[in-house]
């Protein structure tokens, strides 16, 4: 290319070659988009905004969203309600492929899928969310998560425990248990927690839910227990790790689980177990030790692989969590470094907003919020930036912040599948 | 050769490969000359991945002509604050509304639930940039 192009110029015309051309005899640049979650769809929409020919790969033909599951479990809404479809991402211009990715090479910059095409790419973004460590937790594997929920991966599984804890008696117990960090969404097994005691203060008084917890201190931790203290006194316990919360065993078949504190035999058990990148990360040599996939701060590039970004809950981003609205930033932001670099430029400088809000109950939420900028060769948060709603919030306030969290759903969820 | 500003620096190239290579080796960055520790603050930074990165093409650099991406931040912002999302869609105001209101939530002068924590995060100079991305007349339009 002449120095100097236009990105109008650039990028006009690029979009129309076939996906069949050999990869450097053709002009149009080849992105593929694997995982059609927060940040797969947040990237492949902003890229074909660029003028960016993009195809998403993604097994499911529906996607439910872990942000509202929680409300869906505790009988606040339908899965229905967090269930959408690709059809908005199509009609925006996004190719959609619903195939597995059976494996990725990072030499040749191609996909294969599990139905026997491959897909070559100039760039490649990999938001494919987590995988769950089944191998972790004795007695806790797939199988038995068709009886034993994690409902950490929104679906069927958020159904399921939503099922079990509607069919429970009153006096049933609830047990959740919560794995060290870093796991996907730091503060959802503490909303989780909270939303179930409202079911059960609500329609099953004589009940209560335990949390088993890895850790001895979580995220929004003053916020959730003055709320439990207020509002779920004889609803809710929280063990944490110095009381023997960490979970050491699970039988499925007689639905019991051994922690350090005793042994449990709850009506109903929900296990999140502990978390890496998914398996085709690891396969695909996306990951380090930590099995998490290091990056680039400013482009999400991989660290490892030229070529291929990641980003979201699979992608070490230092001091940003893994959350929805995290990938979302993150997509952004690499959907400007990909169409930079496509271009020949350096990206600019980033900068990322995370905002977190969680409920205690359907009208009482707040919010952890903060921005991050790349120091070095990780995301750092800014000075001063980060922080909890206050302690002391009046009930209109949290209210506030329940209907701000509704209207971030609400208003993401058009734009992703609208 | 290089310029920078809000709207971040940028390479053009006359290497049509330059696309396929990665331009900013965290090798490159993780160089034993500068140590993390002697590297604070965004400017050197800024400079020290541009040397990366010409060093990694070797060609001419030039600004790219016609690019205007949104000011650093500003993409966050329309997760909440997008059209239809509920929140005050920044595309109905003025950038000197919305920088105004960014300053008040700086400093303190105006209440809020999470922005008075998100403001603290950009400098007036920042804010102003996002401003004049997101208003009514930027780059978001």
């Amino acid at each position: 290319m002449s120095a100097g192009p236009t990105r109008r110029g650039l990028l006009t015309g690029l979009t129309a070659a076939s996906l069949a051309a050999p990869a450097m005899a053709r002009a149009a640049p080849r992105v593929v988009v694997v995982g059609g979650g927060f940040g797969g769809v947040t990237v492949a929409r902003a890229l074909v905004r660029n003028g960016i020919a993009v195809t998403l790969v993604e097994p499911a033909t529906e996607y439910a969203t872990c942000p509202s599951s929680n409300a869906v479990i505790a009988g606040l809404m339908p899965l229905s309600a967090i269930t959408f479809g690709y059809d908005g991402v199509r009609r925006a211009g996004v190719t959609l492929v619903h195939d597995s990715v059976a494996g990725i090479d990072p030499v040749g910059r191609r996909v294969r899928l599990a139905g026997g095409d491959s897909l070559a790419y100039d760039r490649l973004v990999v938001a494919a969310g987590i995988g769950l460590s089944f191998d972790t937790i004795p007695g806790y594997d797939a199988a038995a998560a068709a009886t034993i929920p994690h409902a950490w991966k929104a679906g069927a599984q958020t159904a399921l425990l939503a099922r079990q804890i509607e069919a429970m008696e009153n006096g049933g117990l609830v047990v959740l248990t919560v794995p060290a960090l870093p796991y996907r969404c730091p503060p959802g097994p503490y909303e989780r927690a909270s939303l179930i005691a409202h079911y059960l203060k609500t329609r099953k008084p004589r009940s209560k839910v335990v949390i088993l917890d890895a850790k001895d201190s979580f995220s929004k931790q003053p916020l959730f227990q003055a709320a439990w203290r207020a509002l779920y006194p004889d609803h809710l316990e929280w063990v944490p790790l110095g009381q023997g919360g960490q979970v050491e065993a699970v039988d499925a078949a007689a639905r019991t689980v051994r922690a350090g504190a005793g042994l449990f035999r709850p009506a109903v058990l929900n296990v999140i177990p502990p978390q890496t990148a998914p398996t085709l990360c690891r396969a695909a040599g996306l990951t380090n030790a930590s099995r998490w996939c290091p990056v680039d701060p400013v482009s999400f590039e991989s660290s490892l692989h030229p070529g291929i970004h990641v980003i979201g809950d699979a992608a070490i981003a230092g001091a940003m969590p893994k959350s929805a609205f995290a990938a979302y930033s993150q997509a952004q932001v690499c959907a400007g470094a990909v169409a930079s670099l496509l271009a020949g430029r350096i990206p600019p400088e980033p900068k990322l907003i995370n905002v977190c809000y969680s409920l205690a109950a359907p009208d009482y939420g707040f919010s952890i919020a903060g921005v991050y900028g790349a120091e070095w060769d990780r995301l750092v948060t800014v000075p001063g930036s980060d922080g909890l709603s206050p302690d002391d919030a009046p009930p209109e306030v949290r209210a506030r912040e329940a209907a701000l969290g509704r209207a971030w759903y609400d208003g993401m969820m058009r734009q992703l599948f609208g | 050769m290089c310029v920078t500003g809000r709207r971040g620096f940028f390479v053009g190239t006359t290497d049509p490969d330059a696309a396929n290579r990665p331009l900013r080796p965290a090798a490159a960055r993780a160089s034993k000359l500068v140590s993390p520790e002697e590297v604070r603050g965004a400017r050197l930074r800024s400079v020290i991945r541009a040397a990366s990165a010409m060093a990694a093409i070797a060609v001419p650099l030039v600004p790219a002509a016609g690019a205007d991406p949104l000011a650093p931040g500003a993409a966050s912002c329309l997760a909440c604050h997008g059209e239809g999302g509920g929140l005050p869609d920044l595309a109905t105001l003025s950038p000197d509304e919305i920088e105004a209101a960014l300053a008040g939530y700086r400093d303190g002068t105006r209440a809020g639930t999470v922005m008075p924590r998100l403001a603290k995060g950009f400098s007036a100079e920042e804010s102003r940039a996002i401003a004049e991305s997101l208003g009514r007349t930027g780059a978001a339009r």
